[in-house]
């Protein structure tokens, strides 16, 4: 198979292969196809340029997402200074990034049983009010982890940001928690 | 070893060739399935250098295995190849050894590791894009290739469903892709 290719693997199955994730004779027919296949081959290194591009960013703490402890142990074994607020609901927090922080992370507890769907609206003052709306959580959680998107945070001064955690439930929305961020640039 | 425009050597012209001990065919063998070696390699390692060094390790076996008539199907030289790259990746310490050997001995042969250029990435671009995608893709995206964490794994921090982690994972590269192109 050369320039073009007759029977193209289908882009999941490419993924899956990259991944590794998938059954084993499966990956096995996607390897000797790209032995063959240039076409397919060059798919593939777009795939794996798209995700050293998102490792790059998430690395970087360059956009802001929700995240888990297994993104946190990682980041600590690839030796990423992060720094965190933890804060129970209806707290608030003084906080603040420095030029040697890599990741600044919101640790926001709740109880999260029961919760099918999760919002966060976020509110600061003198921005219209944001609203995040689908946010990944594991009902067995105890805190939602987000990470902050440093270019957002780094030239930010003093500012109050206010997140609210919305449970979708059949009456309508429930409250589970207010967090409030008192943000100041560092000294 | 000039190919006419349009004309291309199977494998299998190239294999008998190198066999013959024809340096151009081998030359034109080595560029054909370098890339293809290596990106088998970069899956397998996530390391570039490492790459390299398979496609070394690779070709030099199997230009080895032509000479000495090892490779029975020359037609099937692809295959060849990939069983060889599989047996490399698998007892790569234990045959440290035979490299040395081989390398020593060939090493000269070999000009410079070939490979297809990799797709340029704007980041500030992707991460425009990334930030457009919904909060779950993102999540997934980011554990899948910062965290290396399986389908499964993701699910169960998420409390998703393994197959509803891939269909996310598939749905948010192909929105990261069309956003890239659409933005081109």
């Amino acid at each position: 198979v050369s320039a073009g290719c007759a029977q193209p693997i289908a882009p999941a199955v490419l993924l899956d292969y990259w991944l590794a994730d998938g059954d084993a004779s499966a990956l096995d027919a996607v390897e000797e196809h790209l032995m063959e296949c240039d076409s397919c081959g060059g798919r593939l290194r777009g795939i794996a340029a798209l995700g050293e591009g998102v490792r790059r960013l998430a690395r970087a703490g360059a956009v802001e997402v929700v995240v888990t402890a297994s993104f946190l142990a990682h980041a600590a074994r690839e030796g990423l200074r992060t720094r965190e607020y933890r804060v129970p609901p209806g707290g608030r927090v003084d906080c603040t990034v420095t030029a040697q922080d890599d990741l600044l992370i919101g640790r926001l507890l709740a109880d999260f049983s029961g919760v099918s769907r999760l919002d966060v609206v976020a509110s600061q003052e003198g921005l219209p009010e944001r609203r995040i709306p689908d946010v990944p959580i594991s009902p067995d959680a105890t805190e939602l982890i987000v990470a902050q998107a440093m270019p957002m945070m780094r030239p930010l001064g003093r500012a109050r940001l206010v997140l609210r955690l919305l449970s979708h439930e059949r009456e309508g929305e429930r409250l589970l928690g207010e967090y409030t961020f008192d943000h100041s640039a560092s000294s | 070893l000039a190919e006419a425009p349009g004309v291309r050597h199977t494998d299998a012209d190239l294999a008998a060739r190198v066999a013959a001990g024809d340096r151009e065919a081998e030359a034109e063998l080595f560029r054909r399935l370098g890339p293809r070696v290596r990106l088998y390699g970069l899956r397998h390692f996530r390391d570039r250098a490492a790459a390299d060094d398979l496609v070394q390790d690779v070709m030099l076996l199997t230009f080895d295995g032509l000479r000495e008539g090892k490779v029975r199907e020359p037609e099937r030289l692809a295959s060849y190849v990939l069983g060889t790259c599989r047996r490399v990746v698998a007892a790569q310490w234990r045959e440290g050894q035979r490299r040395q050997r081989i390398l020593q001995q060939h090493r000269h042969e070999l000009t410079a590791i070939p490979s297809e250029p990799e797709p340029p990435i704007d980041l500030d671009r992707l991460a425009a894009c990334l930030a457009r995608v919904s909060e779950r893709e993102r999540t997934v995206l980011v554990l899948t290739f910062h965290s290396d964490r399986s389908a499964d794994e993701i699910a169960a921090e998420l409390g998703m469903s393994a197959g509803n982690v891939r269909v996310v994972r598939h749905r948010a590269l192909a929105r990261l892709r069309g956003c890239l192109e659409g933005a081109a």
